[in-house]
């Protein structure tokens, strides 16, 4: 079956429909990871957005229960060169058409996806429609120019959980309990933190700071998520009183919620960082990370230079990668040191942060 | 860190000359890392025996010694040119074992000479396989079951131990030689007798063997920081047991999920660092079993490779230039990635998929199955890019030129047979059993290929089903055979196999699909797939939207190269094509390079202006051309290969710069060329065309045996053979008329006793210059690459020479010549007959070149440019200067090969010797092929009392040589090393004569043997001006390049 991307822009590419079928109208971005496609499908940080894969080939090694890092797919549309329809790998259990049609996500193959990811890099992140079968391209478009985006809105509610759980007992007495903040939450940063013995419980992004504090926990993490920091003055205000309390580490969007509970500003890239190659520059230690990042939106921490220090740097563009306030027991950092996908080279700061709780500064 | 001050001068090894398994990709590394260094400051003194290389060019280093790789004489450059450092992480695995040799020898340190970019240590932790094997289990990762061995009992025991299959790995060799996969005790045994033989230090790995998991390869660039960077992932479609550099390859890695993938990736990490590489590029070789996810680590290079080569191409990033940057102490972030301009920190993504296929010549050596192994028998290969995974399946075939259009190439019988063991042909087997209908999973069991790859090309295959049933609205031009068309070219397919599934020709196709406008897009390959603005000169062609690569309004002229290395034509027409980009540029003319093959300095990115990525055929050209508008193409400098393509190009109207089409179909016709030779007054043996066996006997009858048969429009002579009686020649045909691309086969009278001589000469239309005359040492009926020769002749008289140089000229004038003229002449008595002409560089170009100081390419290039060789200062060749071509063959690596050579070429590559007579540049040139004998040995003579070798073993014997006559077990004493060299009695060219068993068992154990008449001289002679000597005296290309400034101004 035909499918039609449309731009903003008035631009439209026709290509095949290989999963659901439907109109959906999204944010479109570019991701250059070259594996993973799974664990980028299903990361709910995607929410509200259709994401297009640089790398040509996709769906060769086909879905599987392990690559899953959200409950299903986030994405609204995907958008690849050629998808694969007979994988192969031993743990694949259904194809990516398959398994896009199960979970009614768009998918789109065979249109010129290099055109479409330079368009973007050009004019910046476009807002698209997406549909499947006979569609008429200009009423695509349209719609896609009345599409609202993300900016201001609070999409985190859609993928948070309703109710706390816990994830992970601590692995034995006296070993520390984490609560997270899931705004989005991977599943590879709670495997991340159960993989080092700590007890995890998840919180609501709704849930108060004082809540939270009740299950005194030894540390806060607040997770990764979708959308425009600026859209969630509530779990902003959560995370400021959390802070000072408690030893905080934030990753991605609790990255940016941190940065602005704390004073800083955020503002939006021209069109993000997805993919699983870009070097960060660790300042304390002169080396350099090959890290995966999802975001759309960045810290700008001009003014703040007494409050917070800038950690990490990203090599390709200058922008904050990482931050630690000068006297509080909180760090934070832009990009995924759970990979999933990408490379481990981060892991080192889920140890960090555990090595942060055990200060005696740590527990005020 | 910023680079290092305490080191000035640095002296840099090459790889020697073209082996099987070290090839031009370290011509591609040691450019690139000579010119990092140079531009850095530092002094560069560079070693490599290899005349044909771009690396000894004299503008690369400060200091070019072209002299052989042997620790004796790197010494003596070392005390000559007192550098601070080595660099021997470029040079393949000779350097690398020649660094260790100097290394442990104490040379270095005599000389306070630091290795740089690998330590002692390091090489020796990553190639000593005991040592390897303990480094990898101490940080955890696994490894295949194994066990060192360096002895035939010992083996005994780790085969009761592992059981069968059983891989032989012999420590330190290059590409795997001596080794190989055993599935039954008697191969064990013979294999690791082989492998302790190949083996310098005499020990082997035996290990478990991994039949049917998948092999993976990864690139990784560490620096002194700790920095790690993964530049390129490379799957290998052929199961583990197949050597990496015979698999079919694809890049990036496609069946791995991210969690294989990250896994292998902190491997790879952990083992660089444990292994200690600290700055520069290694290679680590994965096995993974796709049944239970078992992941072992195989192998690391710790030095740049045929695969890091690879990895560069595939996807931007230039990892021996970043090596030696980091070698001298940069850190990762402290460098540029020259596409993006952002930090070569940074691990690549590509948008495209890469294919590698490997290039064979197995019939050359007798071997008509062609089976793989852990041994690499590959000579070349090419790199195909496209935006899927079929496209660029596709591309790989079309660019082999094997004569495939498409997968259904080559027979369909014996499949079985072909399927159930790794052969050369393996992929195409795979192809014809998916068209009859075998099925996926089957073919995967049988084979231990991906069942994903092989749904691919069974999606490739059910295209071509669906396209044949299109022929009639092809003709009818519906609208649904342009989509099916258009849709058919985004698979990848080429015109030629498109117009034979839709009943047409591949000119009537290409004038339909442009008609409906299916033409080529071009993409750039920019190490961050769109990501960021880039600008590169580096495309390949697909059927997308958008062209990226807008052709630029300077006049511009596109270069052909030579495609995929094979026997016969490899780096000395790359040494050409670069050349000639060299001159295109600095004429000021927009420089355009089409190729596909990976290994060579003319697809480095910065080589041209633009380089097309692409399979060398019409097609492919055409779309160049159309895309481009240069006012000319250069045909002339890629070997046979674009010659073949001329009468195409000049069909669509190309201008072709250079010799045009029509006359270099008079050199190339033999019945036309006949015709100038007569009407020039030129004696040529009488010959005859046939193109049925019975006018082959007639003709053959008519001129009286022995014959030569040769097939039109080959190179290295394929096919040919010398025939002495009917009976031979029958044999020799059915090869023949199947190998000549015109379906004829020359017959000429074969003229004994001869001495061959090559000659090289550029004309412009009105002036001829010969550049190069050059003796050959073996007799006419040896084919002129496999030849010893002597610049200038070492033998013949001056009047000779001023003959030879007339007939070039006359020649060059009747042929119409613009550009490079190469003849070859047979000198029977004192009259000189022509043999051949061939219209465009020879092989012996870039060894002219480096003997006379002078870059023949880039002159001929200027003619062909339209300027007048009249008005070009063009040099005198130096005098009291000799230069001596030795060629090495690969007779080692096909056991069932007869180590003899004749008119069919079979040498990988050449060494040069320079002196200051015949008989020291003999020495060196031998030398550095790793023919000269090994000191303290006897001489084994194989001649009857008083036959024709009794002065040589007199005049040997008085230099105080032990010549020995033929014991009786002569097998047993030249294996336990009795022998220095073996002389024989000569025999008619081409055969083996009485001692074949002996001279295979010779040629495995590498001890030179000699059966001509000029050899044995040239050795006694060259023996006879060692004597006394300790040292070798080294001459640098510098100090012998005359007037070289004014030349190239």
């Amino acid at each position: 079956m035909k499918a039609v991307l449309a731009l903003a822009d008035g631009s439209w590419f026709v290509g095949r429909s290989f999963g659901a079928t439907g109109e959906r109208s999204a944010e479109l971005v570019f991701n250059t990871s070259m594996t993973g496609y799974q664990e980028i499908l299903t990361d709910p940080s995607y929410k509200g957005q259709a994401v297009i894969m640089t790398a040509p080939t996709m769906g060769a090694y086909g879905v599987m229960p392990e690559a899953e890092e959200g409950p299903g797919p986030s994405v609204e549309g995907f958008i690849v060169r050629e998808a694969i329809a007979t994988p192969s790998h031993r743990h694949a259990h259904q194809s990516l058409g398959a398994y896009l049609a199960e979970h009614d996500v768009l998918g789109i193959e065979g249109i010129d996806t290099r055109a479409l990811v330079r368009r973007i890099r050009d004019k910046g992140f476009l807002h698209a429609c997406l549909a499947t079968g006979k569609v008429d391209p200009l009423d695509l478009v349209r719609k896609a120019q009345a599409h609202p985006g993300l900016d201001g809105l609070d999409t985190v509610q859609h993928v948070s959980t309703r109710a706390r759980y816990v994830h992970a007992q601590a692995a034995r007495a006296g070993a520390p309990r984490i609560a997270v903040l899931d705004c989005g939450v991977k599943q590879g940063i709670l495997r991340a933190l159960a993989a080092r013995g700590v007890g995890v419980e998840v919180f609501p992004a709704a849930a108060s700071a004082e809540e939270i504090l009740a299950s005194a926990p030894d540390g806060v993490l607040v997770s990764n998520g979708p959308g425009d920091p600026e859209g969630l003055p509530g779990v902003i205000r959560t995370v400021g009183r959390l802070v000072g309390r408690v030893p905080v580490f934030g990753i991605c969007l609790g990255h940016q919620l941190l940065a602005l509970a704390l004073g800083a500003r955020t503002y939006r890239l021209p069109f993000g960082h997805h993919g699983g190659n870009h070097p960060v520059l660790h300042l304390a230690t002169g080396r350099v990370e090959i890290t995966a990042q999802n975001h759309n939106y960045a810290v700008d921490l001009a003014g703040l230079d007494d409050v917070l220090a800038c950690t990490h740097r990203n090599l390709y563009d200058g922008t904050v990668e990482g931050m630690r306030h000068r006297s509080l027991p909180v760090m934070s950092v832009q990009y995924h040191p759970e990979a999933a996908p990408g490379p481990h080279d981060a892991s080192y700061l889920f140890d960090d942060f555990l090595a942060l709780m055990a200060l005696p500064a740590a527990c005020p | 860190m910023p680079k290092r001050t305490d080191l000035r001068k640095i002296l840099v090894l090459g790889s020697g000359p073209i082996v099987i398994g070290q090839a031009c990709e370290f011509d591609y590394s040691g450019a690139q890392g000579c010119k990092a260094l140079r531009e850095e400051g530092y002094e560069v003194v560079l070693v490599n025996s290899n005349p044909a290389t771009i690396m000894t060019d004299p503008e690369l280093a400060d200091r070019t010694y072209v002299e052989p790789l042997v620790p004796e004489v790197v010494a003596a450059i070392l005390a000559r040119e007192r550098p601070d450092a080595l660099l021997p992480t470029l040079g393949g695995q000779t350097a690398l074992n020649l660094a260790m040799t100097l290394a442990e020898t104490g040379v270095l340190a005599a000389h306070g000479v630091a290795l740089i970019g690998a330590s002692a240590e390091v090489i020796a932790r990553a190639e000593d396989r005991a040592l390897f094997k303990d480094t990898m289990a101490a940080i955890g990762l696994d490894l295949p079951a194994s066990g060192t061995v360096t002895s035939l009992d010992e083996a005994e025991r780790l085969l009761a131990e592992l059981g069968l299959p059983l891989v032989i790995r012999p420590s330190f060799t290059l590409g795997g030689t001596g080794g190989g996969i055993a599935t039954t005790a008697e191969a064990y045994r013979d294999l690791v007798a082989q492998g302790l033989t190949a083996s310098p230090i005499g020990q082997i790995l035996v290990e478990e063997g991994l039949v049917g998991w998948k092999e993976f390869e990864l690139e990784v660039v560490r620096d002194g920081r700790d920095n790690v960077v993964i530049v390129c992932a490379i799957e290998n479609i052929d199961p583990l047991g197949v050597h990496t550099g015979d698999s079919w390859t694809v890049a990036p890695a496609l069946t791995l999920s991210d969690q294989d993938y990250q896994r292998m990736r902190d491997a790879a990490i952990a083992a660089i660092r444990a292994i200690g590489v600290d700055t520069g590029g290694a290679n680590v070789q994965f096995a993974l079993d796709p049944k239970t996810g078992r992941m072992v680590v195989i192998e690391i290079n710790p030095r740049v490779s045929r695969s890091s080569a690879l990895a560069s191409k595939a996807t931007g990033f230039p990892i021996a230039k970043i090596a030696a940057k980091l070698a001298i102490g940069y850190h990762l972030d402290e460098l540029i990635n020259d596409i993006t301009g952002t930090t070569a920190c940074f691990e690549p993504t590509i948008d495209y998929v890469v294919t590698k296929a490997p290039r064979f010549d197995f019939e050359k050596f007798g071997d008509t199955v062609g089976r793989l192994g852990t041994a690499m028998r590959a000579v070349g290969e090419v790199m195909a890019i496209g935006r899927t995974f079929k496209e660029s399946l596709q591309k790989a075939v079309l660019s082999l030129e094997i004569g495939a259009t498409g997968l259904l190439h080559g027979p369909a019988d014996d499949l079985e047979a072909r399927l159930a063991e790794p052969r050369a042909d393996r992929i195409f087997a795979i192809a014809h059993a998916l068209a009859a209908g075998q099925d996926v999973a089957a073919l995967a069991h049988k084979t231990g290929v991906d069942p994903f790859f092989l749904g691919q090309m069974s999606e490739i295959l059910a295209a071509e089903r669906a396209l044949a049933a299109l022929a009639p609205a092809f003709a009818a031009e519906t609208p649904e055979a342009v989509e099916a068309v258009r849709e058919a070219k985004r698979l990848g397919f080429g015109d030629p196999r498109l117009a034979a599934l839709l009943g047409t020709d591949e000119t009537r196709l290409r004038a339909w699909r442009l008609r409906h406008g299916i033409r080529p897009t071009f993409k750039h390959v920019d190490t961050c797939a769109a990501e960021f603005a880039a600008e590169t000169p580096y495309v390949y062609s697909c059927y997308e939207d958008e062209d990226e690569a807008t052709p630029s309004e300077a006049r511009k002229v596109v270069v052909l190269g030579g495609g995929p290395n094979r026997i016969g034509q490899g780096i000395e027409f790359d040494y050409c094509c670069v050349h000639a980009a060299q001159a295109l540029r600095e004429a000021g003319y927009e420089a355009q390079i089409i190729n596909c093959n990976p290994e060579t300095v003319s697809t480095d990115f910065d080589t041209s202006d633009r380089l097309f990525f692409e399979p060398l055929t019409l097609e492919h050209v055409l779309n160049v051309v159309e895309h481009e508008r240069p006012l000319g193409v250069i045909l002339s400098f890629g070997g046979q290969t674009p010659l073949r393509l001329a009468e195409g190009l000049e069909a669509a109207g190309v201008p072709i710069l250079g010799t045009p089409g029509a006359q270099i179909r008079l050199a190339e016709d033999r019945g036309e060329f006949g015709e100038v030779l007569a009407a020039a007054g030129l004696a040529a043996p009488p010959f005859g065309t046939a193109t049925t066996a019975g006018e082959a006997l007639a003709i053959a009858g008519r001129l009286g045996y022995p014959v030569l048969l040769r097939p039109s429009f080959v190179l290295g002579g394929r096919a040919m053979a010398i025939a002495r009686d009917e009976a031979a020649l029958l044999g020799f045909l059915g090869p023949a008329f199947a190998a000549s691309a015109g379906g004829a086969v020359l017959i000429d009278r074969f003229l004994g006793d001869a001495k061959e001589i090559d000659i090289d000469a550029i004309a412009d239309g009105r002036t001829c210059r010969v550049i190069g005359v050059m003796e050959h040492l073996e007799p006419a009926g040896v084919h002129s690459g496999d030849s010893t020769c002597s610049l200038p002749p070492h033998s013949l008289a001056p009047a000779m020479v001023a003959r030879l140089e007339a007939m070039a000229a006359t020649l060059a004038a009747a042929l119409g010549i613009n550009g490079l003229l190469n003849l070859q002449v047979a000198i029977q008595g004192d009259v000189p007959y022509v043999l051949e002409a061939n219209p465009r560089a020879s092989r012996t170009v870039p060894f002219v070149s480096k003997a006379t100081g002078t870059p023949w390419a880039r002159i001929a290039t200027r003619v062909m440019l339209g300027e007048p060789l009249a008005g070009m200062a063009l040099p005198e060749a130096p005098t009291g200067l000799w230069a001596v071509k030795a060629p090495v063959f690969p007779f080692d690596r096909f056991t069932a090969a007869r180590a003899v050579l004749g008119p069919e070429m079979r040498s990988t590559g050449e060494a040069m010797g320079l002196g200051s007579s015949f008989a020291e540049a003999f020495a060196k040139g031998m030398l550095g092929a790793g023919r000269w004998p090994a000191p303290g040995t006897a001489i084994l003579l194989l001649d009857a009392p008083a036959g024709p070798l009794a002065g040589v073993a007199d005049a040997l014997a008085g230099l105080g040589f032990r010549v020995e006559p033929a014991p009786a077990e002569p097998a047993a004493a030249l294996r336990a090393g009795a022998y220095a060299l073996i002389l024989e009695a000569p025999c008619p060219i081409g055969e083996a004569g009485p001692w074949e068993p002996l001279r295979r068992l010779a040629a495995d154990l590498h001890v030179p043997w000699i059966d001509t008449l000029d050899l044995a001289h040239a050795y006694v002679a060259a023996l006879a001006s060692r004597q006394g000597q300790a040292g070798w005296q080294v001459l640098s290309l510098q100090a012998i390049a005359p007037r070289r400034e004014e030349v190239l101004s």
